[in-house]
């Protein structure tokens, strides 16, 4: 090595060597192919030894240099090459959107002077006497409303606004399988809102998988609901449309507890034990650790009939259900119940239905004799929605949603929301790169029975951008 | 082709925009069919001064009553301590109700003759036929409905002015009429009978009688807000007219001050804490039905002539406009009071504009001053009594 060294030195100082007497006596220019070969240094040349072991120091010194940042990248890459595999199971992902909703932005009107409702003069102020669905001018996947006007049961108004640009969600999802069948989920989103920036924790749970044979999962922590099939796609990333449905407030909820899954066949069961129920928990944030004595169960059980043979087609039908105590009330023997029913038809002449219908009750609890549910409130609901879509490209993907909900939900004095919207919504779906997804929708309000209709249609946007 | 794209857009944007505006809100506030209620409810029937409670009188003789009455209201012989008329509390120059002292109740006599303080305040008398007229023979007088015309609230004078409603009473009453012969004179034209031949009880409720119908003739019922609810869209600014939306939408106030005098003539608890020089509780209306649900319940007030007719609450324990919107933004009171608070009493989201423009309102609510001529004192000196000094 010493050798090399000294070799290379040697080369790269022979032009310093020469100068001093080649430049006096430098003959006139001649053309270079006539030029003879340079002859090699001179070691007559007056060389001072000390200044040529100078220059191997030198060179000696860079080559430690060279040889320490080689080590320094490979160290580098290692690092890099360790980390590669989070891109794997770490997603970050931004929505953004516009919308614009119609009136006031909300979906509620009060029953001032008790016109439409009389029954409630007396009982409940006309003002708090609510007709429509609060959450009907819902404008992102989140379901937030664009207002809730003077609502007071959902009074959590994230957005308070008619129109506007907003930054939907910024989510980080997390999934890693940990080994030994063990595996971590979540989902945090913030939600930057004016006032009052929204962390969320969506999702926090542990997987287990007893078994490689056996397709059954137990997971603990904050888990998906059980019931229906909404929830399975209703963050912005994976929902079709932009905004939820009328009933995913009843079946999208996250609550705390376990959850089994199971798979054999055509057969999906899933059951769940929760702290309450599987209510949309984002506007009673207060109200996420509920202290009921006892908890909620539920449940799901899904067949899929052997429809087609292609890729992904198929019929599910499923049905579910939940009983616990009601959330929020002094007994634990006020009950609270759910029942639903789902079908969803894949890609079936590449059309694809999704439809579900639920019904429920919150007993509520009364001891007034003039203010109905005066201690715990009272909710009774039922509601349904079609879901239908077709791929016009893989890339466009337009849809149809029509749903309906008929709710009474009541409590003493506080409120009572009379609630029979039917709702139409067109949306399109388009999916620009497999990172970049834009959702474009529209929504016919309208309300049944006694309730005059009033604007309240949304026209809403979504452009969602993530990572792998 | 091109021009009927544009021309599909554009009607397609016309739908749209049409679906999109709210239709036709009166003061965007409220729809078609709550303003055709409101009106419908806020409006002031037409009033009959002569419609009393035993039946209509005949316009002569009912002025002839009235100015009886009027003269009456002035009258303080009916007093135990010969000093206190019903125009000691119920003064004509301030719309009727008491404005002496720190106004926090209203001043009376005691059974010891001497001025007191009783522990309620002094309701304005102006419009009471109008609630007459809304309950006809309903018990919504006085503060906890105990009688059921304005002229029976003579018993209840007659007691603050220390007189029991007792034969004692009906005699004591019956004396003053006939010992005046300028009343015994007016009774004998108007009642077309002697106050010497009838009984005492039958003279005591004559005189209340023309005590409801002078006090039918106080009406102020013409206000700034009536015209603005017949149409007059200029009779009130705009700060009162958001004031009025305040009022029947987030305020709630309309839940208990509705109909034309602006209250239910109901009975309610809204938690106003007892104060003054009186007995630290009061029961309320539990004293007239006996029934513990209401207790600490008292009627609704009119909201009539309000800004006029302050202090306020069944105590006055309130001395502002802008006491009374504070209370109830805060859900009413939280101590002090008898009784169970209505549970629709719960704190407003109110803002600090909403409460000015609500206060705005308020004072639309105030109508022409009561007619001069029934404010003064028609009285004949006692000395020149008689048919040479009849009025």
């Amino acid at each position: 090595m010493r050798t090399v060294t000294l070799a290379l030195a040697l080369a790269w100082s022979a032009p310093a060597f020469a100068e001093p007497s080649s430049e006096p006596s430098s003959p006139p220019a001649e053309p270079a192919s006539d030029r003879p070969a340079p002859s090699p240094p001179s070691l007559a040349s007056p060389i001072a030894i000390d200044e040529l072991l100078e220059r191997i120091a030198h060179l000696e010194a860079r080559d430690r240099d060279h040889a320490r940042t080689e080590r320094a990248v490979a160290a580098t890459h290692k690092e890099v090459q360790t980390l590669l595999p989070l891109r794997r199971f770490i997603t970050v992902f931004v929505d953004v959107g516009a919308f614009a909703v119609a009136g006031d932005g909300s979906g509620i009107r009060s029953d001032r002077d008790h016109v439409l409702y009389p029954e409630y003069v007396d009982r409940v102020p006309g003002e708090w006497v609510f007709m429509g669905d609060p959450l009907s001018t819902a404008i992102n996947s989140n379901g937030e409303p664009a207002s809730t006007s003077n609502s007071r049961e959902l009074d959590t108004d994230t957005i308070h606004g008619t129109s506007g640009l907003i930054v939907n969600a910024i989510g980080l999802s997390i999934g890693k399988d940990v080994g030994h069948g063990v595996a971590i989920a979540s989902l945090v989103e913030v939600l930057p809102r004016p006032g009052q920036n929204l962390l969320d924790v969506e999702l926090a749970h542990v997987d287990y998988r007893p078994s490689d044979e056996l397709d059954l999962v137990i997971s603990a922590g904050k888990i998906d609901s059980v019931l229906g099939i909404e929830y399975r796609s209703q963050d912005a990333l994976r929902r079709l449309g932009v905004t939820p449905s009328l009933l995913c407030r009843y079946t999208c909820g996250r609550p705390l507890g376990l959850e089994a899954r199971l798979v054999q066949g055509r057969l999906s069961t899933s059951a769940s034990i929760t702290n309450g129920d599987n209510f949309e928990q984002r506007f009673t944030p207060a109200h996420a650790l509920r202290a009921n004595a006892l908890p909620t169960v539920a449940g799901h059980v899904q067949w899929v009939l052997p429809v087609g043979q292609g890729d992904g087609q198929g019929v599910e039908l499923g049905v579910s259900g939940a009983l616990g105590p009601q959330d929020d009330q002094p007994m634990t023997s006020i009950a609270q119940w759910h029942v639903g029913l789902d079908v969803r038809v894949r890609n079936v002449r590449r059309w694809n239905v999704s439809a579900e219908y639920v019904q429920g009750l919150q007993q509520g609890f009364t001891s007034s004799p003039t203010a109905a549910c005066n201690v715990a409130a009272c909710l009774r609901y039922k509601a349904a929605y079609v879901l239908v879509d077709r791929p016009v490209k893989p890339w466009f993907v337009p849809y149809v949603r029509v749903d309906w909900r008929d709710a009474l939900h009541e409590h003493g004095v506080e409120f009572v929301y009379e609630s029979h919207t039917l709702r139409a919504t067109l949306g399109m779906h388009l999916e620009m790169t497999s990172r970049i997804i834009g959702k474009l929708e529209y929504t016919f309000n309208r309300e049944l029975g006694r309730i005059p209709a009033f604007p309240n249609d949304v026209i809403t946007t979504s452009v969602v951008v993530a990572t792998d | 082709m091109i021009v009927w794209s544009v021309v599909k857009v554009g009607l397609l944007g016309l739908v749209v925009s049409g679906c999109w505006s709210e239709p036709g809100l009166v003061d965007d506030a409220f729809t078609p069919a709550q303003w055709t209620r409101l009106q419908a409810e806020l409006t002031v029937p037409a009033l009959d001064a002569c419609a009393l409670s035993t039946g209509t009188w005949a316009q002569p003789r009912c002025d002839r009553l009235a100015r009886l009455g009027q003269q009456l209201f002035f009258e303080p012989a009916f007093s135990r301590n010969g000093a206190t008329a019903c125009v000691t509390c119920h003064d004509p120059g301030r719309w009727f109700v008491d404005a002496r002292e720190d106004n926090q109740v209203s001043r009376s006599v005691t059974e010891q003759s001497t001025l007191g303080w009783t522990r309620r305040n002094a309701i304005s008398v102006v419009n009471v036929g109008l609630t007459a007229t809304l309950a006809p023979k309903q018990q919504v007088f006085t503060w906890v409905g105990k009688y059921a015309s304005s002229g029976e609230v003579l018993a209840l004078a007659l007691t603050a002015m220390g007189q029991p409603k007792v034969p004692a009473s009906y005699a004591s009453v019956a004396g003053v009429i006939r010992n005046s012969p300028s009343y015994a004179a007016q009774y004998a034209d108007v009642f077309a009978r002697s106050s010497g031949l009838a009984s005492d009880e039958q003279v005591f409720q004559d005189v209340e009688l023309a005590f409801e119908a002078y006090m039918r003739r106080l009406g102020s019922v013409d206000a700034p807000f009536d015209r603005y609810l017949a149409g007059d869209a200029s009779a009130i600014d705009d700060r009162a007219r958001r004031g009025f939306a305040v009022f029947v939408g987030r305020g709630t106030c309309i839940e208990c001050h509705r109909g034309p005098a602006f209250t239910d003539l109901q009975f309610h608890s809204t938690g106003v804490p007892q104060v003054g020089h009186a007995p630290a509780v009061d029961p309320g209306r539990v004293e007239i039905t006996d029934a513990p649900d209401d207790t600490g319940r008292f009627r609704t007030s009119s909201l009539r002539n309000i800004a006029e007719t302050g202090p306020y609450m069944h105590d006055g324990a309130l001395a502002s406009l802008d006491d009374v919107i504070w209370f109830y933004r805060r859900g009413g009171g939280v101590a002090g009071y008898e009784g169970d608070k209505d549970p629709r009493l719960t704190p407003l989201e109110l803002t600090d504009d909403d409460a000015r423009d609500l206060e705005a309102f308020l004072r639309t609510l105030t109508g022409a001053e009561i007619d001069p001529s029934l404010r003064v004192d028609l009285r004949m000196p006692m000395a020149c009594a008689g048919a040479t000094c009849a009025p």
